[in-house]
């Protein structure tokens, strides 16, 4: 997964998330935080952070790859299918962060 | 990432989410913000509507020296299927009046509410791959090379080759439009073509400010800062999805 701020001066794109040999499906950016959610062709769900190696697993491969993702828009909650006919939904309370969510 | 030390020996998902197997792919996700309900496009044509919460569900509480704990709860209820279109379902976005909007194999674009009614607003000749929905009500759908502003403000627009992608920008003043060859701003009349011959594009995606639009296409990053038509660009390899937030683009 790549981030890349065009500030419209020189700027080189960063790269995170997890390095395996699926392609990544569907990228979202947290409304409120600095997270990026991704899901990879073969079923992995991670959230990843700009400038950080560590990540969350969401979800673990299989049921086919990620084919919807999406964050609510208060960004308290994530959803995520795949194309093996899985459906679910993720509650992110702001427990499981350390920093504070940007304001509106 | 600055996670709270949590147990995490399993996904996420097993700990603080909830699952359901519905037997047929999922093509695409929406949140109503209003119902707390997302909205599932599925491949049978119907749209599944999950909950985000539900009465004792998990949650996480301080730990007495620091930190959180998992406080587990009931699982989920069953997920509301909608049947909604013949054929598969293909798009679903949040419907500016609340709820959803779905579009179809069959050619139609329906509202959907989160109490599962539902209300056919357009009858296409053909399969709706593509809408895109935001301020100002709009509700947009491409069929081909055509993108058509349903409702009250009724119009449309021809681009060059078939529609791969739509983005409203954030005020709701101007769609970008992706097709084959090149990318068009439509503020309603004539677009403006943006530079074209990129490759094709696979995706686009305003920054929070509407100040600039990102687009990938073929191997590298676009970026144009309205209303310089020219792009600032950055080789990046394939890109298969693309999105923002605030000032950073995040593709993959």
């Amino acid at each position: 997964m790549i981030l890349w701020r065009p500030a419209f001066e020189t700027t080189a794109p960063q790269l995170c998330g997890v390095s395996n040999q699926a392609t990544v499906t569907h990228v979202r950016c947290h409304p409120r935080r600095d997270i990026t959610g991704a899901g990879y062709a073969n079923g992995t769900g991670v959230l990843c952070q700009p400038n950080s190696t560590a990540l969350l697993f969401i979800r673990a491969a299989g049921e086919g790859g990620v084919s919807a993702l999406g964050f609510s828009p208060a960004g308290d909650h994530l959803a995520i299918g795949t194309e093996g006919g899985e459906i679910a939904v993720l509650a992110l309370p702001d427990g499981l962060f350390c920093e504070s969510p940007r304001s509106k | 990432m600055n996670a709270m030390p949590l147990p995490l020996a399993r996904p996420l998902l097993d700990v603080l989410g909830a699952r359901w197997r519905v037997g047929v792919p999922a093509v695409a996700a929406a949140w109503d913000g209003r119902s707390g309900f997302a909205g599932f496009a599925l491949g049978d044509g119907s749209l599944a509507l999950a909950p985000a919460a539900w009465d004792n569900g998990p949650t996480l509480r301080p730990r007495d020296g620091g930190g959180v704990e998992l406080v587990p709860g009931a699982a989920a209820p069953p997920v509301a299927r909608v049947p909604v279109h013949h054929g598969a379902c293909l798009s679903v976005a949040a419907d500016p009046d609340g709820g959803f909007l779905t579009s179809g194999a069959d050619g139609q674009v329906a509202r959907v509410k989160s109490d599962g009614e539902i209300r056919v607003i357009a009858q296409i000749d053909g399969p709706v791959a593509t809408i895109a929905t935001g301020p100002g009500a709009w509700r947009a759908c491409a069929i081909g090379r055509t993108v058509h502003r349903l409702g009250m403000s009724a119009s449309s627009i021809d681009v060059e080759t078939t529609v791969t992608s739509l983005a409203l920008d954030p005020s709701g003043a101007r769609l970008a439009i992706a097709d084959e060859g090149g990318v068009t701003l439509w503020a309603g009349g004539n677009g403006q073509r943006l530079l074209a011959g990129l490759g094709a594009p696979s995706g686009l995606a305003w920054s929070a400010d509407g100040a600039w639009l990102g687009c990938a296409a073929g191997d590298a990053l676009h970026a144009w800062q309205l209303p310089n038509p020219a792009p600032v660009t950055v080789a990046v390899g394939p890109v298969g999805s693309l999105t923002t937030a605030g000032s950073v683009l995040a593709a993959g």
